[in-house]
């Protein structure tokens, strides 16, 4: 049986009127990178806010490693090992490069310094450790924001679109990294348009279109799913 | 940033300037000395929440009347001046904790909504309870109770260093560090571990304190306390102005702005009655339409971005 270390289960969200999210489940097994893939306004962002504590609006559950996590605070779910990024780029703008990554470490880390330089170097931008993150361009906040989340050495990474905005060879170091840790065994759920990566990335994929999942499984299966070709394109007429 | 042993340097010999400063002053420059300290304290205890934060605060002046009040009822009691520096400060602790606790859940300009009501409250429930506060009649202490204006200077300066010093600490420290994530990005801050209400809280509280203090020392150096001056909505709007013309956020911006301000103010006053706040007003305009980090922003050094080593060309998302 797989060992899930993030499962959710019966998630619903509802703003107004609009039901966001309709009884979403979800099984992610530990060390695997899942996808999350589903035309604009399916509900993707919205899951992603209520794992981790963003959105504390919702019903269901959802546990991490298997404790709740569902309603708890965003710190509290950090601290538990689940991070995350989002959409559009987060960083601290009058913060340098180098506190960007320090905040994020957990809180009596003696040696937050030495690994933020380390990450930075991996990824070269270590000569911009004392820049300000309003100086960077958009793909090295995107990149730095990333970093931020390696800081505290979490178990289950949420990628929301980590590569838009960000030029081709930031992309290709980025993925890179996501490789490199996933090798290590950390957890990896990714939103992302891009199909290739997703092809590449990830052993299983969800499809969610207006806030259901409507398929789930390997990439190669879920692709000729008929649900799945309908929501990105439309019914097909009948003749 | 000024460099370190720039910043210390600095810092000693305007600690002994000060130090030494009531040995060759006379009355009038060390009671104006002694405002400019309040000023210091003051400016330095809206930096600690609303500059490290970005939570703006348009009612510390409730923790300064109330520290005024809290020194202005013991003194006559018998309790020495130092126990009601004390109790000033103790008084703006214990209110700051349950007001922390129901005004930091407001954001932007609800907070500062709620500040500003909050030193109404504070002014018109004091100038109602008459009984105990004379009412808007104030309270006017014997000569004989008050410490000398020397003495209440260098209480000023303590506490205007001792504010300066936290500030300082708190700049250099994780905590400082998370709070000015917290101005920066709250939801962020919170999604990368940072809790942030014990963080706000905790500035809070602090911020609190010194105007406690603050404002049990200023009533013993003027003898007399009303609500209209305790609660003067000036004492708000001049911390604000202080450290917005020195520098939010930062340690020397407060201390810079407080003493160019007030020393101006001064200046403008003699040499141009009649305009000595239009002058003032032009100056401050200018400082922030032109400088918006404040003052300090001309000693801030900031490093070149090196383009060649980011490598290709930046698109932006695609929404």
């Amino acid at each position: 049986m797989a060992d899930h270390i993030l499962v959710v289960r019966g998630v619903r969200r509802v703003f107004g009127g609009v039901e966001a999210l309709k009884g979403v489940d979800l099984d992610v097994v530990r060390g695997s990178v899942t996808g999350i893939i589903g035309p604009n306004g399916s509900g993707k962002t919205t899951l992603f806010q209520v794992i981790s504590g963003m959105d504390r609006g919702a019903t269901g559950s959802v546990m991490l490693d298997g404790r709740e996590i569902l309603g708890c605070r965003p710190y509290f779910v950090y601290q538990c090992g689940l991070a995350r990024t989002f959409q559009l780029s987060r960083v601290f703008p009058q913060l340098t490069v180098l506190e960007n990554l320090i905040v994020a470490a957990r809180r009596h880390d003696r040696g937050a310094r030495s690994r933020a330089l380390e990450l930075l170097e991996r990824v070269k931008l270590e000569a911009y450790n004392e820049v300000l993150g309003s100086d960077l361009s958009y793909g090295q906040q995107r990149l730095v924001e990333f970093l931020r989340v390696l800081m505290s050495d979490p178990s289950v990474i949420l990628l929301d679109e980590p590569a838009a905005g960000v030029n081709p060879t930031l992309r290709a170091t980025l993925w890179d990294m996501v490789r490199h840790l996933n090798g290590l065994g950390t957890t990896f759920v990714i939103i992302e348009h891009n199909m290739d990566v997703i092809s590449d990335l990830c052993q299983e994929v969800y499809v969610l279109s207006e806030g259901e999942v409507i398929a789930r499984g390997a990439f190669e299966k879920v692709r000729r799913d008929q649900l799945v070709l309908e929501a990105y394109f439309g019914k097909r007429r009948s003749a | 940033m000024l460099s370190k042993h720039a910043s210390l340097a600095s810092a000693a010999v305007l600690v002994v300037i000060l130090a030494v400063a009531p040995a060759v002053l006379g009355e009038y420059y060390l009671s104006f000395l002694t405002q400019l300290l309040m000023m210091v304290a003051l400016a330095q205890a809206w930096n600690t929440i609303s500059g490290m934060t970005g939570y703006v605060s348009f009612g510390h002046a409730t923790f300064f009347g109330m520290g005024s009040y809290a020194a202005a009822l013991l003194l006559p009691l018998g309790v020495p001046w130092w126990a009601c520096l004390i109790a000033g400060a103790l008084v703006a602790l214990a209110l700051s904790v349950p007001l922390g606790f129901l005004t930091l859940r407001l954001r932007g300009p609800y907070f500062a909504i709620a500040m500003l009501g909050l030193n109404e409250v504070a002014r018109v429930f004091v100038t109602l309870w008459v009984d105990l506060t004379g009412g808007g009649s104030g309270i006017t202490l014997s000569p004989e109770l008050l410490p000398s204006l020397t003495t209440s200077y260098y209480t000023m300066f303590l506490i205007a260093v001792a504010a300066t010093v936290i500030v300082a600490a708190i700049y250099h420290s994780r905590f400082g560090l998370e709070l000015r994530a917290i101005r920066e990005d709250e939801g962020a801050a919170e999604m990368v571990g940072v809790n942030t209400t014990r963080d706000k809280l905790a500035a809070f509280v602090l911020s609190a304190l010194i105007p406690g203090a603050a404002g049990a020392v200023l009533v013993m150096y003027t003898s007399y306390i009303d609500p209209a001056a305790a609660f003067a909505p000036a004492v708000n709007i001049q911390m604000i102005v202080m450290v917005m013309f020195g520098g939010s956020g930062t340690v020397w911006g407060p201390v810079l702005g407080a003493g160019l301000v007030m020393g101006l103010r001064e200046v403008f006053w003699a040499e141009f009655p009649a305009a000595h706040l239009m002058l003032l007003g032009v100056l401050l305009l200018s400082v922030v339409l032109f400088l918006p980090g404040g003052l300090m922003a001309l000693f801030t050094r900031r490093k070149l971005v090196r383009p060649e080593v980011a490598a290709g060309p930046q698109e932006r998302p695609d929404g």
